[in-house]
């Protein structure tokens, strides 16, 4: 049984704390390879626009909903850390608006007639997104 | 949770190698080497240390078995919480005022 020896004082625990933080950030922060910024990007679009179907709807909005998280995953699995929540608060905020632009233009082609609002909201959720991912290769660099 | 200090997490890379499992949950080694400044023997001791005392479990997974993939345990995620909530009241009782200070 292995022992700490010395307890550590305020100023060591105060550093191993901050060492902490430093590498939970960092994993946090491992790089995303480009292509899955416009996969994403792309296909929370498609999300958008499967309200637009006639038949089919919910099949075809899981379909897309499980290719979003097939890919991700599966890209989190060849960068190593499949799990790790990015810390660029940007980024998060704007995955969570272009999310509310897809449920939004669900919700909106039950209720009007045309399609153009439906095709505006699914291109603001690629747009937005695509931001959010610039936002992110800027805080975390490119893949080694 | 209680806070206590553990000696298997106590050593600076075994408390960084665990904090990282926590904040990515399941991590291939390679993502814990590169953010590490160990030589590869001296990882794998690290998280043979880990494992030996339950806190890591090491496993490879899907096709490639070159990739070795860890997370934290139950009881490893227990003992870290410990620990670091040890270190915060190490920190936090060293900021307080001492108690004739304002006599």
């Amino acid at each position: 049984m292995e022992s700490i020896g010395q307890v550590p004082n305020p100023a060591e625990a105060r550093d191993a704390l901050a060492s902490i933080d430093d590498v939970q950030r960092a994993v946090r922060d491992t790089p995303w390879p480009a292509w899955l910024y416009l996969i994403n990007a792309v296909l929370l679009g498609a999300m958008a626009l499967t309200s637009l179907l006639h038949e089919h709807r919910s099949g075809a909005l899981l379909a897309v909903g499980l290719t979003v998280v097939g890919v991700n995953v599966t890209a989190g699995y060849r960068i190593g850390a499949p799990w790790a929540l990015p810390t660029s608060r940007g980024f998060l905020a704007a995955v969570a608006a272009s999310v509310y632009c897809v449920v939004a233009a669900l919700a909106v082609a039950d209720l009007i007639e045309p399609t153009w609002p439906v095709v505006v909201l699914a291109l603001a959720a690629t747009a937005i997104y695509l931001t959010g991912g610039v936002v992110h290769r800027r805080s975390t660099g490119r893949p080694r | 949770m209680t806070a206590k200090l553990d000696p298997v997490i106590h050593p600076t890379h075994r408390l960084r190698i665990c904090a990282m499992l926590v904040a990515g949950t399941t991590l291939e080694l390679s993502v814990i080497k590169n953010h590490l400044d160990l030589s590869p023997s001296a990882l794998s001791k690290q998280v043979a240390a880990l494992v030996d005392a339950g806190y890591v479990k090491q496993e490879r997974l899907g096709a490639d078995s070159r990739r070795v993939w860890l997370s934290l345990t139950r009881q490893g995620r227990k003992a870290y919480r410990g620990h670091v909530a040890a270190l915060q009241e190490i920190v936090s009782t060293a900021a307080l005022p001492p108690a004739d200070a304002h006599r």
